[in-house]
């Protein structure tokens, strides 16, 4: 059809046309710009599939790999690559010989997907199709622009993940947050204005320190390298700076030195993201704010923006510092899942109930990263997906209950499976999914991310534990308060404006004549989540055969340089040979107190 | 000689042309006539630069003429040029208005705006100081012009005095300069100190910096500080721009701040050689300083003019990033983004370019949103009143919110590309360690902590400005008045701000391939570096497959 290098740019382009498409529908034709993003959506997703089709599994490294496989490795996994030039003005010319040279900012449109990106991709595009589905009544003020907002959020959410420069990451981790502040301000909630804005300026004020981490790296790159041009290019980054560090001692020390900084960098953006314990508290707020297809995209994908960001920058880049940080970054991640856990089991309100419980299970997705070996880091990127299905799905029903009662307090509800058997069948596939029953999603992401982290320490991961017995407490409370016992119904606050009439002369079904079953369409934005939370279930392979290629490089410098890193603590580092050249045998070797 | 009047010939078009407005004015010559009769003559400056280009650029580095062209400064008039002609188009609208523009106001815009263009080929203390007095002298009229009530008058007196203070100090640190070197003349100025402070012979022996030089610098940065608005010289800005019209204060915003900065961009090549460290530290305090206490004063702010005079103080201090930046880079010449004749990222004063171009452009069409909206008796005043503009104006409201977006540096707009070549710079300044290694300049660490710090703390009130239109329901009918003129040069500039956020490129290969003399800056073989010498190919970026490149 077309070349799969491609495919990536599509993607992103795609949702950035249909934007503009959905702009110009007729503003007195709502189903228009519906349709139109609808078709975009599902578009995209095609797209998204055939990227999974088109993805070449990689060979595995046998167990005695050395760095040169490793880089082979490293290079098959990334595919359909694609870089246009940017910053410079066009196809830099052949160097005239006596000519001045030309200097060019290296800044590329650089896309390409790997292990690590591939399902982030084809998540946020999956996700995209309930978002719009269960907007569909909801929003009904304005929904053009609404629709606008949220395809160019798809835009950078896809960007963040295909990027391979470092600038255009941090130009769509940026703009994701201005659909998305307008979606919450305007579309939102009682208290939307205070949330978007702060959702914002939280996200806004560690993402900048995250920049200078960013440009840091780039430059300290070309500092150890020495060569003649700044790179911009993430997998070429990558690549030369664990070159540098692992061949000569001095940059080695330069880079062991700075590594803390760039760390701490780093973290203060994604941590604000993910969200990790203490910069949690503009999670619930914007997710209780946000319309039902924010929350489910905020919860869904942008969260795992924190933990991506981890995982592509943090770990790789500054091995030593994260290995280094291990203590602090598990501490707050299982504080962040027991005082998640909690703070869920104690709310009335069903928005805020999932809103921290995404606080609980974003923890297991950090700690899963942080065990450092193959194992956690596969959990922690499984759970990412998982988090954002079955989140994605608890908000998307917690929107559509909202719909027909126009309340979320769990109290006022009561025996509704009698009423709405769909609905609760839905909601039980989803809980058990959430809480880790085995069979569905949530068991293969929790059991992959708590089994690395026991090889790595089993306090925290015993710890951990906790989160799950709460997580089945919260969440199968809030099944049994609102859908089983006696049925009781809250008292409906009758807004029938005339707005209603008109949608019903127009044969929707609206949201304020509520009180029947889910309909297809409903439905519809719920199978589209259901299947892939069986289909990881029963048959994980499928997904985890294509992430670990990827992170198993990842994991050997992190063994490599991690152990570098702790035992220059313990000896002067002339005196300390290279345990570079030690194979990474079983992730039980690192030397991490216990 | 000719090459100085190639250089002239615009100006001379420029002044003539001024006075011609000046003098019409008195004559019954219908006012609507001289708005697109500036804007021709805008049009006819730009086509003489053209023509004039080829000679006045054949003009030698040490040319010892008072004025001198470069790449860069014809890029600089160009702009200035289109900045103008932004202005220009705001105001024509206003003009069947009984307190509208006169004769007298495009006269004086017009020597306003020539005064801007010879900032960018002054070579000599005497010129850059008329150049930078023919940009103040029609400011103090313009403010006057057609304003009767008494806070306007104030504003007026107000900038009146602290600008000829201003001027006092420059002349002031001027005279040192040259009871210094003996000269006026930017490259005369320049050989004496190189041949003092930096001699091509490494054994010969380099004195400390004087004591006059030091005077001069500090009264040379206190004079340009007032254009920037930098603080402790920002008193001005905030009285100022409050109490006259949203056209004024754009003008107040970028005209003497692009003057100011390109001023100190031009000394800091030519005459603070030897002097660098103290340009550095004295830059490095007023970087942090203005930007923090432009933002922190802004968000106490309820008046729309104020908080943008105290955002545009906080710009300022972005751009003296650059100019710290710069100073670092002209002791260091073979360091930092210099090294290997350019790494692919503007240099310090390159970049405090580059930001003042972004800020400029965004700042001319957010000013122009606030003449449309408002009418010399009833303006904008208070934050409120611009409440839920985006549900009565959609356009102007998507507009505004574009012009604030990119000030407070998200990308993709140009805000962000000044940003990012500034802090780029201030990260690439290193020092030697006593291994033998190198590290970050931890100064400079810190002044990009703050920068980046104080980039959030303006979104703070740019946002809450941006949630004002777009997240609350109109409280007053809205009364868009300004014109359909002021209107259509906000959708230039928002053009303007799209195209320079999403292509760049154009803008940083300019900047960073004119050549460093332009800036009176010692070219990079003065130190040769170990690895400079060997000719490197360029930068392959032409398109290709990722996995390709990495290695």
């Amino acid at each position: 059809m077309f070349p799969s290098e491609l495919l990536p740019c599509l993607m992103v382009a795609l949702p950035l046309v249909g934007a503009g498409l959905v702009l110009l529908a007729a503003p007195k034709n709502p189903d228009q710009a519906r349709w139109t993003a609808l078709t975009n959506v599902l578009l995209t997703f095609v797209l998204s599939l055939l990227l999974v089709a088109r993805y070449q599994v990689p060979e595995l490294l046998p167990p005695n790999a050395d760095e040169v496989d490793r880089r082979a490795l490293v290079k098959q996994t990334l595919q359909m690559g694609r870089a246009f030039p940017w910053l410079s003005p066009r196809a830099a010319a052949e160097p005239v010989a006596g000519a001045p040279r030309q200097v060019d900012t290296p800044v590329q449109l650089a896309f390409a997907v790997d292990g690590i990106s591939l399902w982030l991709i084809v998540l946020a595009a999956l996700l995209m199709i309930p978002a719009v589905l269960v907007s569909w009544n909801a929003i009904d003020e304005r929904p053009a622009r609404f629709y606008a907002l949220m395809l160019l959020l798809e835009a950078g959410m896809i960007g963040v993940f295909a990027a391979q420069d470092i600038i255009l990451f941090y130009i769509f981790f940026e703009f994701t947050l201005i659909p998305l502040f307008f979606m919450i301000g305007i579309w939102g909630g009682s208290d939307r204005r205070w949330a978007a804005r702060k959702f914002f300026i939280y996200t806004l004020a560690g993402s900048v320190l995250t920049f200078l981490g960013l440009l840091f790296i780039v430059l300290s790159e070309q500092w150890m390298s020495n060569s003649p041009s700044l790179t911009f290019s993430i997998p070429e980054l990558t690549a030369s700076i664990q070159q540098q560090i692992a061949s000569n001692p001095q940059h080695a020390q330069y880079w062991s030195r700075v590594s803390p900084w760039i760390f701490a960098a780093l973290f203060a953006g994604f941590a604000i993201k993910v969200p990790l314990f203490p910069f949690h508290t503009w999670l619930p707020l914007a997710h209780v704010e946000a319309p039902t297809a924010g929350s489910v995209l905020l919860a869904g994908v942008l969260l795992k923006i924190g933990s991506y960001g981890f995982l592509r920058f943090a770990l790789p880049l500054v091995p030593g510092a994260s290995v280094a940080h291990f203590h602090l970054v598990a501490i707050l991640a299982v504080i962040g899942i027991i005082y998640g856990a909690l703070l869920a089991l104690a709310q009335e309100d069903i928005k805020k109930l999932v809103a921290y419980s995404s606080v609980s299970h974003m923890g297991f997705c950090v700690l899963g990263l942080f065990a450092f070996n193959t194992v956690g880091l596969t959990g922690g990127l499984l759970q990412m997906i998982n988090h954002g299905l079955s989140t994605g799905a608890l908000f998307a029903l917690v929107g559509m209950l909202y719909e027909r009662y126009h309340t979320r307090d769990i109290a006022s509800y009561g025996g509704l499976a009698r009423k709405y058997p769909r609905m609760a069948f839905c909601l039980l596939v989803v809980a058990f999914s959430s809480i880790g029953l085995p069979g569905l999603n949530g068991f293969t992401g929790e059991v992959t991310s708590l089994m690395g982290m026991f090889a790595t320490n089993r306090l925290y991961g015993t710890l951990s534990l906790a989160g799950i017995i709460l997580g089945a407490w919260y969440t199968l409370s809030l099944v049994r308060r609102t859908f089983f016992g006696r049925l009781r119904e809250p008292v409906q606050s009758h807004q029938h404006s005339p707005v209603v009439s008109h949608h019903q002369a127009h044969g929707h079904q609206h949201a304020d004549t509520p009180l029947t079953d889910l309909n297809l369409r409903e439905l519809c934005a719920l199978a589209v989540l259901i299947v892939p939370i069986f289909w990881i279930g029963l048959y994980p392979q499928f997904f985890t055969r294509r992430m670990q290629p990827s992170l198993q490089p990842i994991v050997a410098v992190l063994q490599e340089q991690g152990a570098v890193m702790l035992s220059r603590k313990s000896a002067p580092p002339a005196e300390r040979p290279m345990q570079a050249s030690q194979p990474a045998t079983s992730p039980a070797n690192l030397p991490i107190s216990r | 000689m000719s090459e100085t009047f190639s250089i002239l010939l615009p100006h001379v078009v420029l002044a003539l042309a001024g006075a011609l407005f000046l003098l019409a004015g008195t004559f019954a010559i219908p006012r609507r006539w001289f708005g697109p009769a500036a804007l021709a003559v805008l049009g006819l400056t730009a086509l003489m630069l053209r023509l004039s280009v080829s000679h006045t650029l054949a003009a030698g580095i040490d040319s010892g003429y008072s004025v001198r062209s470069s790449e860069l400064a014809v890029g600089f008039q160009y702009c200035c040029l289109a900045v103008g002609a932004l202005f220009v188009l705001q105001s024509i609208s206003q003009q069947s208005r009984e307190e509208g523009p006169t004769g007298e106001f495009y006269g004086l815009l017009l020597l306003m705006i020539d005064g801007l263009l010879l900032v960018g080929v002054a070579n000599d203390l005497i010129t850059l100081f008329l150049s930078l007095e023919l940009i103040s002298i029609p400011t103090y009229v313009l403010l006057y012009l057609g304003r009767r009530d008494p806070k306007s008058q104030e504003a007026a007196v107000k900038y009146f005095l602290l600008s000829i203070f201003s001027a006092a100090m420059l002349l002031y640190g001027m005279a040192f300069v040259y009871g210094l070197t003996g000269s006026t003349q930017f490259d005369a100025i320049r050989r004496v100190l190189i041949e003092t402070y930096a001699p091509i012979n490494p054994e010969a022996i380099v004195p400390a910096p004087s004591a006059l030089g030091l005077v001069a610098i500090a009264f040379l940065f206190a004079g340009l500080s007032f254009k920037l608005a930098a603080v402790p010289f920002h008193f001005y800005a905030p009285d100022v721009y409050e109490g006259t019209s949203a056209f004024n204060a754009g003008l107040l915003a970028v005209v003497p701040k692009a003057a100011g900065l390109f001023a100190l961009v031009r000394l800091i090549g030519q005459v603070t050689v030897g002097f660098e460290a103290t340009g550095q530290q004295l830059a490095l305090i007023l970087a942090a300083v203005t930007m923090t206490g432009g933002n922190c004063l802004a968000l106490l702010q309820t008046n729309v003019r104020r908080m943008l005079a105290y955002s545009s103080v906080a710009h300022a201090g972005y751009m003296l990033v650059g100019i710290a930046v710069g100073f670092w880079e002209q002791s260091h010449p073979s360091q930092g983004l210099t090294a290997h004749g350019g790494l692919g990222l503007p240099g310090g004063l390159q970049s405090s370019l580059l930001y003042l171009l972004t800020y400029s452009v965004a700042s001319v069409g957010l000013f122009a949103c606030l003449v449309y909206l408002g009418r010399p008796g009833r303006q904008v005043e208070h934050l409120e009143d611009l409440t839920g503009l985006a549900k009565t104006n959609p356009i102007l409201g998507t507009v505004m919110a574009l012009f604030l977006f990119s000030m407070a540096g998200i990308p993709p707009l140009p805000g962000f590309w000044g940003k990012f070549s500034v802090f780029a710079g201030a990260l690439s300044v290193r020092q030697p360690t006593f291994e033998g290694g190198f590290q970050l300049h931890p100064a400079f660490a810190i002044l990009a902590v703050v920068g980046v710090l104080n980039a959030a703390i303006g979104g703070v009130y740019y946002l809450r400005l941006i949630a004002l239109m777009f997240l609350h329901d109109p409280l007053g009918a809205p009364r868009p008045t300004g014109g359909r003129s002021a209107y259509f040069a906000a959708l230039v500039a928002a053009a303007a701000v799209v195209l320079l956020g999403i292509f760049p490129g154009p803008l940083f290969h300019f900047l960073q391939n004119s050549p460093r003399e332009n800036l009176g800056l010692r070219p990079v073989t003065a130190q040769i570096s170990p690895a400079a010498g060997n000719p490197l190919p360029a930068t392959p970026d032409v398109a290709k497959p990722l996995d390709a490149t990495a290695n």
